[in-house]
């Protein structure tokens, strides 16, 4: 025996490294890819502010609904606390595990995860990606099977898993939970105050509705304005050596470079129409574009800090960004304080921002609650209006009135928005 | 006699293969971390110590705050109310200034003045409203012992919120001015800021921080933003005080950076007409 392995060692040596290799290459085919993940802190040079809102931050959920063990749901709503932002750091912390899916195109079923006894959920204003969730909460599940998230729902009842809730075809996914504490997750407290909501399938949308009548405060800030000449810059300028060319036109400015590139500039409300034709050989896949409008949002120089990613419509190549206070979006007729950016499958990239937006809090005296109506009073009065066959989405937000030239400072009103003819619209100018 | 040959080829080609894989494998995630490590920061630290520009410690963990509005309070406010509680020294108010003269002077050690005068503080016959200030070594010395105003667990590096003690040449206290910002109001949840490292290499990129000198300490405190026309009422930031000292000639500066947008702070707050938010 022992003869006949001293005199075939060469072979024995030669199988085993052989065996090895394969383990190894084995070990390399199952492996993730690392990626690299996008940086954190991005400069703006000309600007003058410093962005330390990566990626994630712009992306997150915006509101948080805590559901009792009855049933009762509340939206966790703090003037003081930032529990999006604890949740999220919580989250990171997490190691979630296998992805499966539960049920798709059952909506009695969809709504039953949305009203989860005893759980915490997050939810987006839009559909994101699974990538965006990865890069937001720091974690790889499975992009392949979860190709979109609305919702996550977080058990409090010991079960270590979590679901994501994707409104298109109303898909349910079960992710492990291999390590995680519940335990941090928020709770109503002293500075939390519960606002009564429910969840309901609407003209096959689901919405969260106001069963009750509420209050909130007006707010009050500061219009902070960005230079035209920053903002231009900003987007014109490249590395290579090209010189920014404007000329008036009555109200607007037109910014060009000479190349497919030009900036519109209009005086009478501060917004900017910005168009790039990079042509068909260098169009953004869809999947990409949460990261690319990412980095066009702090090419820019716009301040971060309160802008959310909002709505994704035309097929996904238009992105609507807002800023939100207090987990309520602002929302101005002119696009104060948020962005809309364009990428069509044909080359052509298109922003429309404006130069005004939010960004120091004032204080405001005296009594500044607004009651709000539920959310079926409003439907009922729309009813009697007429109007109601025209509207296809309803939203609670903060009205962001009038022309900016004028004033430095801005009263936020806090209201229902209905969308109608595909523009959120104050509901109380349809009933007028 | 061949075949042994190819089979030594084939176990020195398949070993190198192994181990090259094998090494690739285990030292993966040391790769990934130092291609990401000599980020802006670092090289600008380095770009730092070139220009022989020393500093403390500097930590690169971001902090949280809010912004804060508030009111100074004078004679008719808090400050005045709990003012009518103290007892032997003879006080009066210049605007909403406390000027006070205590009947006896307090004997106070010059290196720790605070061992004495925390006592004083926290006694409301003595100072009103003591217990919201904290002792600051920063801003005393041999003449003055400040107290600062805390606001959100932080101090409130202001005018506005401070305890100033005189302090003789016999290390006795005779007297103290005191304001106070009253109705403090968190006016907005709380939000991350830059960490205490970014904000010095910030200052460093924008050539405030002159060659040769020193940081001396950089500390997060609150201090004021800008000045509204309703009711005094001023709005408060979450800031980075920076010291910085030009070895060459010994003159020290204090630098200041918002800790929320890292915009360079002016020593004079602007103001805002909020008198259209009344409507």
């Amino acid at each position: 025996m022992i003869k006949k392995l001293k005199s075939n060692w060469l072979t024995i040596a030669l199988t085993l490294v052989v065996l090895v290799s394969f383990i190894l290459s084995g070990i390399i085919w199952t492996n993730p890819f690392q990626y690299e993940r996008p940086h954190r802190e991005n400069s703006t040079s000309s600007s003058q502010q410093f962005t330390t809102q990566s990626m994630g931050d712009v992306y997150l959920p915006t509101t948080i609904v805590r559901t009792g063990k009855d049933g009762q749901q509340n939206l966790l709503y703090s003037q003081r606390a930032n529990l999006i932002n604890d949740v999220q750091r919580n989250l990171c912390d997490w190691k979630l595990g296998r992805t499966s899916e539960v049920k798709t195109n059952n909506c009695d079923v969809y709504l039953s995860y949305l009203r989860n006894r005893h759980s915490l959920m997050l939810s987006y204003p839009d559909n994101v990606t699974g990538e965006v969730f990865n890069e937001t909460f720091d974690q790889s599940i499975d992009t392949n099977r979860v190709k979109g998230i609305n919702h996550i729902v977080i058990p409090l009842n010991g079960t270590h898993e979590i679901y994501l809730l994707r409104d298109y075809h109303y898909e349910v996914y079960r992710v492990q939970v291999n390590k995680g504490d519940f335990a941090k997750l928020p709770k109503i407290g002293r500075h939390v105050r519960p606002i009564p909501v429910d969840h309901k399938i609407i003209k096959g949308n689901a919405m969260m509705v106001y069963p009750h009548g509420f209050t909130l405060p007006k707010l009050a800030y500061q219009v902070s304005d960005q230079r035209i000449n920053n903002l231009s810059t900003n987007l014109l300028s490249t590395n290579r050596h090209t010189s920014v060319t404007s000329h008036e036109d009555s109200d607007k400015t037109v910014y060009t470079d000479g190349t497919n590139r030009h900036l519109i500039y209009d005086h009478t409300n501060g917004t900017v129409d910005y168009e790039n034709d990079i042509g068909n050989s260098n169009v953004v896949a869809t999947g990409q574009l949460y990261a690319h409008f990412y980095n066009i949002l702090v090419k820019t120089g716009m301040p971060l800090d309160n802008i959310r990613f909002d709505q994704a419509k035309d097929h996904n190549r238009t992105f609507i960004y807002r800023t939100y206070v207090e987990g309520f979006p602002i929302i101005n007729t002119d696009g104060y304080g948020g962005a809309k950016l364009q990428a069509s499958q044909s080359g052509v990239e298109r922003y429309w921002m404006s130069l005004y937006t939010v960004q120091v809090p004032l204080p405001l005296s005296g009594d500044q609650d607004v009651k709000l109506p539920s959310t079926t009073s409003v439907l009922n009065e729309l009813h009697a209006s007429n109007q109601f066959k025209d509207i296809t989405d309803l939203r609670v937000g903060y009205l962001w009135k009038g022309n900016s030239q004028d004033s430095k400072v801005v009263k936020l009103v806090p209201t229902y928005f209905v969308k109608y003819h595909h523009r959120w619209v104050d509901y109380t100018e349809l009933l007028k | 006699m061949n075949f042994k040959r190819i089979q030594w080829i084939f176990l020195f080609a398949f070993l190198l293969f192994d181990l090259i894989v094998a090494g690739s494998l285990f030292l993966q995630n040391r790769f990934t971390i130092t291609s990401n490590a000599p980020n802006r920061q670092e090289v600008i630290l380095k770009e730092m110590r070139a220009d022989e520009i020393t500093s403390v410690p500097l930590s690169n963990h971001a902090q949280s705050g809010y912004y804060i509005a508030g009111t100074r309070s004078g004679k008719n406010g808090e400050l005045g109310q709990q003012a009518d509680k103290l007892r032997d020294q003879s006080y009066h108010f210049n605007t909403d200034e406390l000027a006070s003269d205590l009947e006896t002077g307090v004997k106070v050690d010059p290196k720790h003045p605070d061992k004495r005068l925390n006592r004083l503080v926290n006694d409301d016959h003595s100072i009103a409203l003591g217990s919201h200030y904290k002792y600051d070594a920063q801003l005393s010395d041999r003449r003055t012992v400040v107290y600062t105003q805390q606001l959100a667990d932080r101090d409130l590096k202001s005018p506005d919120g401070q305890i100033r003690f005189r302090v003789n040449s016999n290390h006795e206290v005779l007297g103290y001015t005191q304001t106070y910002l009253a109705g403090a109001r968190i006016l907005r949840p709380k939000a991350d800021t830059i960490s205490q490292r970014h904000a010095v290499t910030w200052l460093y990129k924008h050539n405030l921080i002159p060659n040769n000198s020193q940081v001396r300490w950089a500390e997060l405190a609150y201090t004021k933003l800008l000045n509204t026309s309703s009711h005094n009422q001023a709005v408060y930031v979450p800031t980075w005080i920076i010291e910085v000292r030009t070895k060459n000639d010994d003159t020290v500066q204090q630098l200041r950076v918002n800790a929320f947008n890292s915009t360079i702070m002016r020593s004079t707050p602007s103001s805002v007409n909020t008198s259209s938010l009344g409507k």
